[in-house]
């Protein structure tokens, strides 16, 4: 079934199109959400949080990009939101930490393992995700898109909602920011 | 300059380690557990909009606006009827005018006759 007559059907209320389209799209989601986040549990709140919305305002969905276009956008901007939401969160309990009323240990969070990087490249990996942390959030959306999804330069700009010479760009600077970031992790490990 | 050199490869490694990469997938019956939270969202909406309305403040506000409705709708009838109380006597009084005009007449005209 072709995804235009899925969204139709759900917009009639078909619960069987919305269980097809969960069960076609939510590998997508939840790898992109899981990309970005670096947190299975997260990510899959993202997840059920986008095919919540998918079912509650999918008449707004005028069909002018693709249906996956339009899940990679609600999924980035969700997890967008939930990143900077416990950044505030840190940011807090850091701050009430300095003050005193919270005697609790910062703990720094474990290293990200994606399930679906190769066994070899395991630990480079780790390292590669730690450092997309610290990217600009649109450089790391930009960047999870096109190295964990495989999405295009094309594809990234409609999801993002840009040109195609902006994504480049994002992605020109993302990559030479992790450089810088990676040298300096590998020189002082050596040290 | 090997060492430089190293870093060099290990950063070029690192940048391509997500070759290859295996898409996630959620864990099984994810469907189920999505559709657990809908029904948790959507009694969430019902609950959180009784919780709204029971709200002192919002109850308090609901009640005086009704109360005040009343009100205006008490005083704008009573003044209804003041004003239909005042046309009605108005309307007496022209038809008492006319009753004595026509009686005096009538008086006036007995007269004449028994003249």
């Amino acid at each position: 079934m072709d995804e235009r007559t899925l969204v139709e059907q759900l917009k009639s209320g078909d619960q069987a199109a919305f269980k097809t389209i969960v069960d076609t799209w939510q590998n997508m989601v939840y790898n992109t959400a899981l990309g970005i986040m670096q947190h299975a549990e997260d990510a899959e709140d993202i997840t059920q949080e986008v095919f919540s919305q998918v079912y509650q305002s999918i008449h707004g969905f005028k069909g002018d990009s693709k249906f996956s276009t339009w899940l990679y956008r609600i999924t980035s901007s969700k997890a967008l939101d939930h990143l900077r939401r416990s950044r505030r969160k840190k940011r807090f309990a850091f701050l009430t930490r300095l003050i005193g009323e919270n005697n609790e240990t910062m703990e720094n969070p474990p290293d990200f393992h994606h399930p679906g990087v190769v066994l070899d490249n395991k630990e480079q990996a780790a390292v590669l995700f730690k450092a997309i942390e610290k990217l600009p959030d649109n450089q790391r959306i930009a960047f999870t898109l096109n190295k964990v999804e495989g999405l295009s330069y094309q594809e990234i700009s409609e999801v993002m909602d840009t040109t195609v010479s902006s994504v480049e760009s994002l992605l020109h600077r993302a990559k030479s920011n992790l450089r810088k970031w990676l040298k300096d992790f590998y020189r002082e490990t050596i040290e | 300059m090997q060492e430089k050199i190293d870093i060099e490869k290990k950063v070029e490694a690192t940048l391509n380690s997500l070759d290859g990469l295996e898409k996630a997938s959620p864990g099984p019956f994810f469907f189920t557990r999505l559709q657990v939270r809908l029904l948790k969202e959507q009694n969430n909406r019902w609950s959180s909009i009784s919780s709204f309305i029971t709200r002192p403040a919002v109850a308090i506000a609901g009640i005086s606006f009704i109360i005040l409705l009343n009100v205006a709708a008490l005083f704008y009838q009573k003044e209804h009827k003041i004003t239909a109380m005042l046309s009605d006597q108005n309307e007496i009084t022209s038809t008492d005018d006319y009753n004595t005009t026509v009686s005096s007449n009538s008086y006036y005209d007995e007269n004449t006759e028994a003249r």
